[in-house]
């Protein structure tokens, strides 16, 4: 537990200037996302207008949601390992520790960390809902969302943790090969359907793993679900 | 005596231009022993690999009788490392440092550590990123000593510091050593630094162990004799190892010969030959180390005696060379 915290207080003395305005972000994003539906408007609204205006607004704040999470695990993964890769892990590897033990307990360090945006979030979304008129027929999602944007932060930083775990040469083949297929999944089976199988049904990889990773069960399906903090 | 580190028969080749071949190496308990060795010569390499930050292509290690790499974490409890390169990290300060150093340690001794700090004049709230090159060097000798280690590893710790700083670092060191009777696995080129503590020493070079003795042998069986009217062909059974042969600057006829294993007395086998001694000088352990290197690279060393010139290869440890005499 002590060899624990002191990973934790590394990681947080590592990430604090850049985990603090993501915070505040978190925080405040979903109170911006209401402020054009605040009650107190000048425009008499019945309730179905009430709630298109309501979709609108939030509508237009939608896609920072996943952005914000998608920065904040990344900040938070990246920086996990920016000072051991300075050192080149000299002083992780001359540790008493095996390892995967080092690199679990660094990675619960940073879960941990994540808790705080994800808090900032929770706590912006429920004074966020709870201001606002909600119509008739409409439910606030605050702790649902707040869920998505954690599960959201959590993927892109075990992503990107497993990742820098690595050297720089390991993150360049898994860099080079997601090029590869990109390219090469798109060209050759486009090649061979202009050559040597005329018949062959049209086929993208590209696109069939975008599909495969962004739709259930995909992986990244929590970026793409619904981040309304007002539903029905 | 059992060995503190043992390595036998250790192969790494991390690129084309460089290998570890085949090296074997004993460090006593006990011991201080100076790792000599040009600079790329495979010192910060075998250091690596014995506390497992790389996996060697064959050989086996142990370190204070657990086998690296499967007892590292045992292993890495009881030693105190301290790298080429400064490792820590920048944006802590020395007091933080300690903190989290000592959390890996269940040995650490605190009140010694807060000891060394005050004796080492560094600033608890200094950050580790604003020290000077001695200020880490000091700091990162007091992490080593105050976690108590059986083993001292230190890889070229006073590289670069002013002699003042030198001179903190490696008495703290020798104090603790007398204390604890811990071993000591000092790499360094600052030979003639460790000719005044060290009582072992393996001189490496390019990957591969050229000798490995006590210091006092290696410092009294390197000789340069002064010879007149050398044989052309060096007589066959010399009692000794001829390392190197050149013409002696200034002297006609006369010749300059690096030996090992000379003890008084041999000149007669050379007077046998034809030859006169005219001289026999002892060399101290910088002069014995550059001597060796030259006998054993001439075409990097600068010697005169390449592999053509028909002299036997030195040994390359003593049980080698008692096996050779045997």
């Amino acid at each position: 537990m002590t060899i624990f915290r002191q990973l934790l207080f590394l990681h947080w003395k590592g990430v604090r200037f850049g985990l603090l305005p993501l915070a505040l972000g978190a925080f405040g994003l979903p109170l911006l996302a209401v402020q054009g539906v605040l009650p107190g408007g000048e425009i008499e609204r019945t309730s179905t207008v009430q709630a298109a205006y309501l979709f609108h607004s939030l509508q237009l704040w939608l896609p920072l949601f996943p952005l914000l999470a998608t920065l904040t695990g990344a900040t938070l993964a990246l920086s996990a390992w920016n000072w051991d890769h300075r050192g080149d892990h000299v002083y992780a590897l001359s540790l008493p520790l095996r390892r995967w033990e080092y690199v679990l307990m660094k990675m619960g360090a940073g879960i941990l960390l994540l808790l705080i945006p994800f808090l900032a979030f929770w706590l912006g979304g429920v004074l966020a809902t709870s201001s606002l008129e909600i119509p008739e027929g409409l439910r606030a999602y605050p702790t649902a969302v707040a869920l998505r944007f954690l599960l959201a932060s959590l993927v892109i930083f075990a992503i990107l943790f497993a990742m820098g775990a690595g050297t720089l040469r390991t993150a360049v083949w898994v860099l080079v090969t997601i090029l590869a297929v990109a390219v090469l999944g798109s060209s050759v089976p486009e090649f061979l359907r202009g050559t040597l199988f005329p018949g062959m049904p049209p086929f993208d990889l590209l696109e069939w793993v975008l599909q495969a990773a962004l739709g259930w069960p995909g992986p990244f399906e929590v970026m793409t679900g619904s981040w309304m903090l007002v539903d029905v | 005596m059992s060995n503190a580190i043992e390595i036998r028969g250790l192969s790494w080749r991390p690129g084309k231009s460089f290998a570890l071949q085949a090296l074997d190496l004993a460090v006593p308990e006990g011991a201080i022993y100076g790792f000599l060795g040009p600079n790329g010569s495979g010192k910060t390499s075998t250091i690596r690999l014995l506390l497992g930050m790389a996996r060697p292509q064959g050989g086996t290690m142990t370190v204070l009788g657990d086998r690296v790499p499967g007892d590292l974490p045992r292993i890495l409890a009881r030693t105190g490392y301290v790298p080429e390169t400064p490792h820590l990290y920048p944006g802590l300060s020395v007091t933080e440092v300690l903190a989290v150093h000592r959390a890996f340690f269940p040995t650490w001794d605190g009140a010694w550590a807060e000891g060394l700090r005050k004796a080492f004049r560094l600033e608890p709230a200094a950050r580790v990123g604003r020290l000077s090159k001695g200020e880490r060097g000091k700091l990162l000798i007091l992490l080593a000593l105050a976690q108590r280690p059986e083993l001292l590893v230190l890889d070229e710790p006073t590289d670069g510091l002013d002699p003042v700083v030198r001179r903190d670092v490696l008495t703290a060191v020798l104090e603790y050593v007398s204390d604890t009777r811990a071993t000591v696995f000092i790499s360094s080129h600052l030979v003639h630094e460790l000719e005044r503590f060290c009582d072992w020493v393996g001189v490496l070079e390019n990957g591969s162990m050229l000798a490995e003795m006590p210091m006092e042998i290696f410092k009294n069986e390197i000789k340069r004799i002064r010879l007149v009217g050398a044989p052309v062909d060096p007589p066959p059974g010399l009692p000794f190892t001829l390392l190197g042969r050149h013409s002696s600057d200034g002297m006609a006829a006369g010749e300059t010969w690096i030996v090992r294993g000379w003890e008084d007395g041999m000149s007669e086998t050379l007077t046998a030959a034809g030859a006169r001694v005219r001289e026999v000088v002892h060399l101290d352990l910088e002069e014995g180390f550059v001597e060796l290197l030259r006998a054993a690279r001439p075409e990097v060393w600068g010697g005169r005696n390449g592999p053509e010139s028909g002299l036997p290869p030195a040994p390359r440890t003593v049980a080698e060379r008692r096996r050779g005499e045997g």
